[in-house]
């Protein structure tokens, strides 16, 4: 492998991930394919090489069994899904069953091989299978959970905009808030955060009908209305503190 | 009628208790008890205190009335009245939504597996490898969090 390329994927493969809620398991495997990719990128003897590239698959097995693990922990623990949603995520866990059927298999079959060249075989049937199995449903179970986390962060924040609105109309007889920009800033967060429930739903229907890539803009865009929202109610108070001084 | 007069005082002056009641009394009178000195200051200051505890409570209960009054539609208003605002709260929950929407897994999981994809393409020629290390750096700089 060229150099350089090892080089650059050294450097960055840690600080990136780092930023993920990723397990430990996953960082241990990480670890040791960077490891390996240090040792491959020094002129090695050709049992060197079977022996580094044999650690190196190993460690790509663990690493897809520690996502896919962390994966079905998280479909898991998704809570209150019902009709086609609880069915999808049932098929979610049971293919990602399957594919740790395919990892276990070609983790024995790795342990037996003593070739080089059928080493390098097994590392392209296993880039093959992931290409055409494991990519498609690991973005749909992505999409999935990210649709469940969005619908939880906008129930927090319709909420906390149903909490400030009680709360206002409590007070709403004082001339000092009659006269506030508060009301019109509770208008603009109810807004974003109408938009941001369309949002959820597009995406929501979108993950049943085929889980395709758009619905993570989707998501982003949600999430972008649902902080919209809460600018609001900060600036909303900010003005309630400034008010106070007087 | 002066000298009449003097001589029926003279006799008022004469009238005396019978002796047996004047006894009776006198016993009476020598054993009831005598308060001693301290219980009675000991009550006036009670009195005192109760009065002045009292006009102090009504005084703070005046201050508060007036402060609260003072407080709200005049010179503002009190931070604790829309409790819902608490900007400690808002600031928790608003930095805990990219936290609890983890748009970070996503993009993690999807360059992991573009990772683990280039690492498993063994056979690549050197400018593959190359134009795939580009790619792969301006993806991770825009992904850089």
């Amino acid at each position: 492998m060229n150099k350089k390329f090892l080089i650059l994927i050294i450097v960055f493969f840690i600080p990136f991930f780092a930023n993920a809620q990723i397990t430990l398991n996953i960082k241990t495997a990480l670890q040791g394919i960077v490891d390996n990719l240090g040792q491959l990128s020094r002129r090695l003897t050709n049992n060197e090489e079977l022996k580094v590239r044999k650690s190196a698959l190993k460690n790509i097995i663990d690493l897809a069994n520690a996502e896919s693990n962390d994966l079905k922990n998280k479909l898991i623990k998704l809570d209150g899904l019902e009709g086609d949603y609880l069915i999808l995520r049932d098929t979610f866990l049971k293919e990602l069953g399957n594919n740790s059927n395919y990892y276990d298999s070609i983790s024995l079959a790795l342990e037996k091989e003593t070739s080089l060249v059928k080493v390098r075989n097994l590392s392209t049937q296993l880039r093959d299978w992931r290409g055409v199995v494991y990519h498609p449903i690991l973005g749909k179970i992505i999409n999935f959970l990210l649709v469940f986390e969005g619908e939880d962060a906008l129930k927090l924040a319709e909420e906390r905009f149903k909490n400030i609105s009680n709360d206002l109309k409590k007070v709403s007889n004082l001339e000092v808030i009659k006269d506030s920009p508060l009301n019109n800033l509770l208008i603009k967060a109810e807004k974003s955060l109408n938009e941001a429930k369309e949002l959820q739903k597009a995406s929501a229907l979108i993950i049943l009908k085929s889980g395709d890539n758009d619905t993570q803009q989707l998501i982003e865009d949600e999430l972008d209305k649902i902080k919209e929202a809460y600018s609001h109610f900060v600036e909303m108070s900010d003005w309630l503190k400034k008010a106070s001084k007087k | 009628m002066g000298s009449n007069l003097f001589n029926k005082i003279k006799l008022l002056k004469q009238i005396k208790p019978e002796a047996d009641f004047a006894l009776t009394s006198r016993r009476i009178i020598l054993s009831t008890t005598k308060k001693p000195h301290y219980q009675i200051l000991f009550k006036k200051q009670l009195q005192q205190t109760l009065i002045l505890s009292a006009a102090m409570g009504m005084a703070v209960i005046l201050l508060l009335v007036v402060g609260q009054v003072s407080s709200l539609p005049l010179d503002g208003l009190s931070p604790n009245l829309i409790s819902s605002l608490n900007s400690k709260d808002l600031a928790s929950e608003q930095q805990n939504l990219d936290f609890n929407i983890q748009l970070a897994d996503a993009k993690y999981y999807k360059e992991s597996t573009t990772q683990v994809t280039m690492i498993l393409n063994i056979d690549s020629d050197s400018n593959t490898i190359k134009k795939q290390a580009d790619n792969l750096d301006s993806l991770i700089k825009e992904l850089a969090l």
